[in-house]
């Protein structure tokens, strides 16, 4: 790839990046969320198409206007949010958009796919539904997909992201197999270790420039994050020793919640949270984190057997299943959850920064109209605080880039000063200036003597901040441990529903 | 025992106009697209395949071949433009599908009522036309009992019944229908697997939007017998055909008995009174015509309670796709 720009809109995701991917090689490209790795793989597979500079392969220079172009020279994506269709099978996302025989021969597909996948080690099942599948699962599937076109550059964009330990070690093992193979392999992330393990060059993205390209035998993890971030930076996250003696804040016995059909999207779950520390959530994605958290925030059904009661400074019970959930934010339990689109949950896309802050507040105030002073005194403090890049606080958030518009959330959730704090992926693509900025708020939280529940998908920024942490595998809880004594594998076992030894 | 084959003869009529647009809707939705202009497309497309029989036949036309391809290639065209003007409108200038639908609605049904005053085509009827679209399969007609149960009606329920279960098979077991289906499920997949977003949705409009076409053709010459002053019910019918589709749960196999089930419902508010021998009070009519709607929310109900993945609408129904939006 040669000088390739891209912009949108005033934004530059690329300016004149020059890359080169060699066969029989695996590529990290490593960069921070907003640095512009996926837009430039988006080039090479067909997505979006450069404002200017070239591709070439073998030599000679092609024009990749859209996905199928792609496949036409062996190139081929696995997107972060899977593109395959769910009510589909296995066998018909594979095969889907080929141009071969106009009927589709399930027998000889199956078998087509049964070989590939012997050949790399996967396990697939052609028949089985995509929306009936683990992540996991469904990523094998992406691979398949695009093995079974003849793709001899495969690019993976943070593939890891959703993966157990076992998990990536399995994905880890079948990308060094293709890699034998003289498949060339770009897998894009921003987790160092990742990078040292399996690539064998990695370059390093910032700004939407290409800004160092080495081999990885002679780089190292702290010289990597300086480059990605552009100026030093301290990767250890501060953990305050919890509060001695701490009251009990809330306790949560036999918590469960309904699921799809029969199942139970959270089965018997019981613990207790105590004033000055945080509580680790671990798991996969979908094993219950949201429920847990939106159970006790009020915002989810239970089944009767279930209890969670809040213990009030004078150490009063409170039973909190079936109180609406404005009550419950009252006594001081707030909920701050980041989903995969970051506007999902809590945030109006439409409205500024002030508004968005109203949202929690719109029942203060003596006079039927509108309390605006105090909100907007609280914009401007997470303004400035977070380093919330908005050109006012009454511009549109939907307008501000996704960190800046996790930050409104994030930050608002915080600065309210919570008794109880829940925070589900607070740091879900953020910069790892603001992703230390939160943990270190977090943690000065803590110390204030708030009980906080962090759910988070890296593990081992919930080893470092955690004091203690509860384990949730579909639903189940495998246990609680102490933070300062568990290890990574340990709790990977426990994630996939194993139990410790 | 008349009266019962009255009935299910009229349904199957009756379905058999349902069939051609809840058939062209039914594709329309698998490609992403939420069609509501149905009765304006087949209110036009019934008033041109009409108008230019009568020219023909006027003109000393009797070929009858000519006639029914006359009427059904006008129905068609007439369709396949509007599936023109919509796949225009919502997939290359990303206009709102519920807005565009609507507009082709009463632009359709405006338009047809503006031209049969202007061309003042009165209520003169083509029957020879509309003898040819009645006329059953000769001989086997006449077998006692069934004759007139199975192979009395004209040649277009034969058509639909035929095109409803190649339509199932193209869906199911061919690459574009694979594609198609994938359109409409997640275009955003399908373009990473391909698939020319673009072309399928055109393809699907065009192809779904003709077929409602058909569907003012079969009321005029099959229905109507050839009579354009009878037309009121179009546009009731181009609504049912929309909520038939959702009845039928997206599967063209189903339509195969949902719409004359549809058409029984329909029929109930004449055949039913005579037949248990009660005289119902003077509203029954309009009630007894409300079943097939009544019919439809229980079943949108019901599928909703089941949340069976297979049987919900195309995921990306009624929205435009952006490749580039981030």
């Amino acid at each position: 790839m040669r000088s390739i720009s891209k912009r949108f809109g005033p934004v530059v995701a690329n300016l004149n990046v020059n890359l080169q991917i060699r066969p029989g090689e695996i590529l990290a490209l490593l960069g921070e969320n907003g640095s512009g790795k996926t837009t430039l793989m988006n080039m090479l597979s067909g997505i979006y198409y450069p404002d200017s500079g070239s591709i070439y392969i073998d030599g000679e220079k092609v024009r990749i206007q859209s996905p199928s172009d792609a496949f036409e020279h062996g190139i081929g994506m696995v997107h972060q949010h899977f593109k395959l269709i769910d009510v589909f099978t296995a066998r018909e996302n594979i095969v889907l958009g080929l141009k071969k025989n106009f009927f589709l021969r399930k027998r000889k597909l199956n078998q087509e796919i049964k070989a590939l996948s012997k050949r790399y080690g996967f396990h697939v099942n052609p028949n089985k539904k995509i929306y009936k599948m683990s992540v996991s699962e469904k990523q094998t599937v992406e691979i398949v997909k695009l093995l079974y076109r003849g793709v001899e550059t495969l690019i993976l964009d943070e593939p890891t992201a959703v993966l157990t330990p076992q998990e990536t070690e399995n994905l880890f093992a079948i990308l060094r197999k293709m890699k034998e193979d003289g498949k060339s392999i770009v897998i894009i992330t921003h987790k160092l270790n990742e990078v040292m393990e399996i690539s064998d060059v990695v370059a390093i993205m910032r700004g939407g420039k290409l800004v160092q390209f080495v081999k990885t035998s002679k780089a190292d993890e702290e010289k990597l994050a300086d480059l990605m971030v552009g100026s030093h930076i301290d990767l250890e996250i501060h953990r305050s020793e919890p509060m001695k003696d701490g009251k009990k804040v809330l306790d949560v016995k036999e918590l469960s919640c309904p699921g799809s059909g029969h199942r139970l999207s959270l089965d018997h779950v019981s613990f207790d949270c105590k004033e000055g520390e945080i509580l680790g959530i671990a798991g996969v994605s979908g094993s219950g984190q949201k429920e847990l958290l939106e159970a006790i925030a009020g915002l989810q059904k239970t089944v009767s057997s279930s209890s969670i009661s809040f213990f009030d400074e004078t150490g009063k019970a409170i039973e909190l299943i079936g109180k609406p959930a404005t009550e419950i934010r009252k006594l001081g339990i707030h909920l701050a959850f980041v989903p995969e689109d970051r506007l999902g949950m809590g945030l109006i896309g439409n409205m500024g920064m002030v508004e968005n802050m109203m949202l929690r507040t719109y029942g203060e105030g003596k006079t039927p109209l509108l309390e605006r002073r105090h909100p907007l005194h609280t914009a401007q403090e997470i303004k400035s605080e977070f380093d919330v890049k908005t050109p006012s606080l009454n511009t549109p958030i939907r307008k501000l880039s996704g960190g800046n518009v996790q930050k409104v959330l994030v930050g608002r959730e915080i600065a309210s000063h919570p008794k109880l704090l829940m925070t589900a992926y607070a740091t879900r693509g953020l910069d790892i200036n603001t992703s230390y900025e939160i943990y270190r708020k977090l943690d000065e939280e803590k110390k204030k003597g708030a009980a906080v529940i962090y759910v988070g998908e890296d593990l081992d920024v919930l080893l470092a901040i955690s004091d203690r942490i509860l384990v949730l595998s579909d639903g189940k809880m495998m246990g609680i441990l102490d933070a300062r004594k568990t290890d990574k594998k340990t709790l990977g076992l426990l994630m996939a529903g194993k139990e410790a030894q | 025992m008349d009266t019962v084959i009255n009935w299910i003869t009229g349904a199957v009529v009756y379905g058999t106009v349902l069939a051609a647009p809840a058939l062209g809707e039914t594709i329309n939705e698998k490609t992403g697209h939420l069609n509501l202009g149905v009765p304006g497309i087949m209110y036009l497309a019934g008033f041109v395949s009409y108008y230019l029989v009568k020219l023909y036949t006027v003109a000393g036309g009797t070929n009858s071949f000519l006639i029914a391809i006359i009427a059904l290639l006008a129905g068609l065209a007439v369709g396949a433009l509007f599936g023109l003007i919509y796949s225009v409108m919502c997939v290359t200038f990303k206009a709102n599908q519920n807005v565009v639908g609507l507009a082709i609605a009463s632009f359709g049904v405006g338009f047809g009522k503006f031209f049969s005053t202007m061309f003042d085509v009165g209520n003169e009827s083509l029957s020879d036309a509309g003898l040819l679209f009645n006329s059953g399969i000769p001989t086997l007609k006449e077998l006692p009992y069934v004759g007139d149960l199975l192979f009395g009606y004209g040649f277009m329920t034969y058509v639909m019944l035929v095109l409803l279960v190649l339509i199932f098979v193209f869906f199911r077991k061919t690459r574009v229908g694979l594609s198609l289906r994938a359109v409409g499920e997640s275009p955003a997949s399908a373009d990473a697997a391909g698939i020319n977003v673009t072309r399928y949705k055109y393809l699907g409009t065009i192809v779904g939007c003709g077929l409602c076409g058909w569907g003012g053709t079969i009321y005029v010459f099959q229905f109507s017998s050839g009579n354009w002053g009878t037309n009121n019910n179009m546009e009731a019918i181009g609504w049912l055909a929309i909520a038939l589709v959702i009845f039928a749960t997206w599967n063209s196999l189903n339509i195969l008995w949902c719409a004359p089930l549809f058409g029984f419902l329909y029929w109930a508010f004449t055949y039913l009174p005579s037949l248990v021998d009660l005289t119902f009070f003077s509203g029954m009519t309009q009630i007894l015509q409300m079943l097939p709607y009544i019919l439809t929310v229980l079943i949108l109900i019901f599928n909703s309670l089941r949340r069976k993945r297979e049987t919900q609408p195309p995921a990306a129904m009624g929205l435009s796709y952006f490749r580039e939006e981030r």
